[in-house]
């Protein structure tokens, strides 16, 4: 049984429809890319699996429940985390503070300070800027701190939109590697994102979603994927 | 050393007047409204300190706060919850629906007429240092003003409630998806500013004769404009703004020639007007809120 499902979303904003019967599907402790242009729906339907908005149509399935129309806070519960686009940390916050309120959900209270220092374990450079406003990080910190809140809630999806958004293509690098060492360590990923490339080259399988949110090819990801041909198609889809 | 006494009038007004605007500043900074009705809650706190005028004084200070705090949680349960995903127009009227609603009711329950309050001599005594003077009441007010801006200070950054609601304050989207129940922080938020505005009503009204049913029409007014000119959305200035808009009106008064002291309002609202135009956004602008 899939982990996270999706069967026939529908998500339309008034009379403009984002996506029209999406259907993929996420298997546990997989790492799938869903990729395509800017403005195809690829950020609805992050939104419509995490309770932001309400798929018109269709079903959400997530391990073994309908979570469509669920609110953020109730799928999160249940295990799904976003690192959103644009990253979204709480910039008057601490990064210390940013990482609390990643855990607010938890109900083993006494083992978030444990999960705290795993993840300035992880990653040093939150526990070196631990007591600095956030919004003085720079745009990687950032992002290496946006998943760690995300990590905070111990999820056992996690949902990451547009994560190279704005950052250094070294940064870029950075960002995929530690993406690889997540999934090695077990966390079932599903990548939201426009490098293309970059993003099948780290996932185990990829959907190539074009406007409407429709699924244009789908296929197995890794080192090996013919990314030319595929990012041959993708352009093609950039002319329509 | 006149100017030292102006100043140090000055400073006691401020303070009060910052404690005004961060009740209203706290709960525009979790949800977006503008609670024009706050102003009633201070003139609540008003009429319960009658009410509660014979009791030892504890009981007036604890009857106070919970009458006030219980008004507010059920202001926002019964009359925003209802309307928080509206427009802010909508939240608006409602607001000001509200602020008329609960006049009139006291107008219908307490009469027309200001009622006097009991007056606590104590408060009245002056003290002098050489040429200074200071009351009572104006050491009262700075040492209650000074305990509530660390307790709030420090219940925003050291529990768990209080970095959700910062949390909520810069970004309500992402709040929700840490999951941070937006139900239970605007709650906590109208809880404190309840809490504050009995606390203001107690420090207003013991340095004044009477309460009426119109009292929280200005009180309103003036944290509102301070919040503006302090900056929406920031909790630092709002205390900036009320607290620069009761020692500039405090020094005016002070200041201006007897026969333009009458015109004291107006002179304070056109550097309202001043400000606003170098600074649209506030002394201290706080990011994503529109002006």
């Amino acid at each position: 049984m899939s982990l996270l499902e999706l069967r026939g979303v529908r998500i339309a904003y008034g009379q403009a429809i984002a996506v029209q019967g999406l259907d993929l599907h996420l298997d546990e402790g997989e790492f799938v890319s869903l990729i395509g242009h800017n403005g195809v729906g690829k950020s609805s339907t992050v939104k419509a699996i995490s309770g932001l908005v309400k798929p018109t149509a269709g079903t959400i399935t997530f391990d073994g429940q309908e979570i469509q129309g669920h609110d953020p806070g109730a799928t999160l519960r249940l295990g799904v985390a976003v690192v959103p686009e644009g990253r979204h940390i709480f910039t008057r916050l601490t990064v210390r503070e940013n990482l609390t309120v990643g855990a607010t959900v938890r109900k083993d209270r006494a083992e978030v300070t444990a999960s705290y220092e795993e993840m300035v374990g992880r990653f040093p450079v939150l526990g070196k800027y631990s007591e600095r406003m956030a919004g003085l990080l720079s745009g990687g910190e950032q992002q290496q701190l946006a998943i760690a809140r995300a990590l905070m809630s111990k999820p056992k999806l996690l949902l990451l939109d547009e994560p190279s958004l704005g950052l250094a293509p070294q940064i870029v690098d950075q960002v995929f590697e530690l993406l690889v060492e997540l999934r090695g360590q077990g966390t079932t990923i599903l990548l939201v994102e426009q490098n293309a490339a970059q993003a099948i080259r780290v996932s185990d399988r990829y959907y190539l979603m074009r406007t409407g949110g429709v699924i244009e090819a789908q296929g197995q990801g890794g080192e090996n994927a013919d990314v030319a041909s595929i990012g041959s198609a993708y352009l093609h889809m950039g002319k329509d | 050393m006149v100017w030292l006494q102006y100043v140090l009038d000055a400073i006691g007004t401020g303070a009060l007047y910052a404690l005004m605007t961060l009740g209203l500043a706290l709960v525009f900074s979790v949800m977006g409204l503008m609670n024009f009705a706050y102003g009633q809650l201070i003139m609540i706190g008003g009429f319960t300190m009658i009410m509660l005028r014979d009791q030892p004084w504890f009981v007036l200070i604890a009857g106070t706060i919970l009458a006030v705090v219980l008004v507010s949680v059920l202001m926002e349960r019964l009359a925003f919850r209802p309307v928080r995903h509206a427009s802010a127009m909508t939240m608006l009227i409602t607001s000001f629906a509200l602020a008329q609603f609960l006049q009139q009711a006291a107008r219908v329950a307490f009469g027309a007429n200001p009622k006097p309050l009991k007056q606590f001599d104590g408060l009245s005594k002056q003290y002098e240092l050489g040429s200074l003077r200071i009351s009572t009441m104006s050491i009262v007010t700075l040492v209650v003003t000074i305990i509530v801006l660390v307790s709030l200070a420090l219940l925003l950054r050291r529990t768990n409630i209080g970095i959700q609601l910062r949390a909520s304050t810069e970004d309500v989207e992402m709040a929700a998806l840490v999951g941070i129940k937006s139900n239970r922080v605007i709650a906590a938020a109208f809880v404190i500013s309840g809490t504050i505005a009995a606390i203001v009503a107690m420090l207003f009204f013991s340095s004044r004769t009477n309460v009426s049913w119109s009292s929280g029409e200005s009180i309103v007014l003036i944290a509102f404009v301070g919040s503006v000119i302090g900056g929406l959305g920031s909790m630092v200035g709002a205390a900036l703004g009320g607290f620069l808009m009761g020692f500039v009106y405090t020094m005016l008064n002070a200041l201006l020639p007897m026969e333009l002291r009458v015109f004291a309002d107006a002179f304070l609202y056109l550097l309202v007007i001043v400000v606003l135009l170098i600074r649209p956004a506030g002394l201290v602008a706080a990011k994503g809120v529109r002006v």
